[in-house]
């Protein structure tokens, strides 16, 4: 990978700088490796964002990428085996599509298409949902430097973002483990967060079959209803201090 | 060749166990938003990282602010909805 200042930086260095964010420990070629990376991603991020917005123009979207922050990739390479160079989503971008399904997947080809000298891989999680999640997304790699790009309806969206939410509070692995059971909290708080998910999977699924179903309006209300119960589970959670 | 869309740089920091929006600033340039968000990455005095998990720092890039609060609304859910990024 071309660095800013360094010059080409090997997969090996830059994994070798993986495993010292791991620890927290970085020496000064670290630290030096690092800073030049950061430009490198910023680079790509700003890139990524001017180029999505411009192969978007014909669709209704919202559209923003990000850098991944240094706690979450730490807390990215101390959950997963692979190095530093194998991360997939340190530049992300995100984008939001106004629309059904059809619409999402039209998204997809044209982001495809875009991007169809970066090597692009469709991430399906439709097909493969992850605790819940759904959503199409797009792996690409410029320049040595891996990016990935979610494609979401406004339902999708809504409930990934809920998702988080509730993560943040509840323990950020129930994103990532199925039948996750919150080891970390304790009687009363442990139970209203088992409640929550069973709600917040329910949600999930409730959109999927709306989504699935083209939106007939009498599967609507039960969209509304696993959100509301959702809610209500989450008021539960939180009353629970 | 393609054309430049107008960008908008910003670094948000958040707490996560609070879901408090701690700062939500916009830059000029992306010289001024790496040179943020190096200084709010925290070593201590042999240079290791110091990482607060509880607290996100992000460097983000959309058009606008707004678009910004739709496609990242969990940062700004328990804000104010007219709420603006201070310019740096």
């Amino acid at each position: 990978m071309e660095c800013p200042h360094l010059g080409m930086v090997s997969t090996a260095e830059i994994d070798r700088l993986g495993r010292a964010i791991k620890t927290g420990v970085l020496d000064s070629s670290h630290r030096l490796i690092l800073a030049s990376l950061k430009q490198r991603w910023l680079a790509l991020q700003q890139d990524i964002e001017r180029e999505l917005i411009q192969c978007t123009t014909t669709h209704d979207v919202t559209v923003s990428t990000r850098l991944k922050n240094m706690a979450t990739l730490q807390e990215k390479l101390q959950r997963l085996d692979g190095g530093l160079s194998t991360i997939r989503d340190i530049v992300g971008g995100r984008v939001v599509v106004t629309g059904d399904r059809f619409a999402q997947v039209q998204l997809l080809i044209a982001i495809f298409e875009h991007f169809k000298h970066d090597q692009p891989r469709l991430i399906d999680r439709f097909g493969d949902p992850r605790c819940g999640y759904r959503a199409l997304h797009v792996q690409i790699k410029r320049d040595g430097v891996r990016a990935e790009i979610q494609i979401r309806t406004h339902l999708q969206h809504e409930w990934a973002d809920e998702m988080e939410d509730f993560a943040d509070r509840a323990g950020r692995q129930v994103r990532y483990v199925n039948g996750y059971d919150f080891p970390e909290l304790r009687d009363a708080k442990r139970s209203a967060a088992q409640n929550c998910l069973e709600a917040i999977l329910k949600w999930s699924d409730e959109i999927d079959r709306l989504e699935r179903s083209r939106y007939p309006k009498n599967l609507q209300p039960f969209v509304e209803k696993a959100k509301q119960d959702f809610y209500s589970r989450l008021g539960e959670f939180d009353a629970r201090l | 060749m393609l054309g430049y869309s107008p960008l908008m740089l910003f670094l948000v920091k958040y707490q996560r166990s609070t879901g408090t929006l701690l700062s939500f600033e916009q830059f000029s340039n992306s010289q001024q938003q790496l040179e943020a968000l190096n200084d709010s990455e925290n070593l201590d005095e042999s240079g290791n990282l110091i990482l607060d998990h509880d607290v996100e720092i992000v460097a983000l890039a959309s058009e606008s602010p707004e678009a910004l609060k739709i496609t990242h609304g969990r940062y700004f859910k328990r804000s104010p909805k007219d709420l603006q990024p201070t310019a740096r």
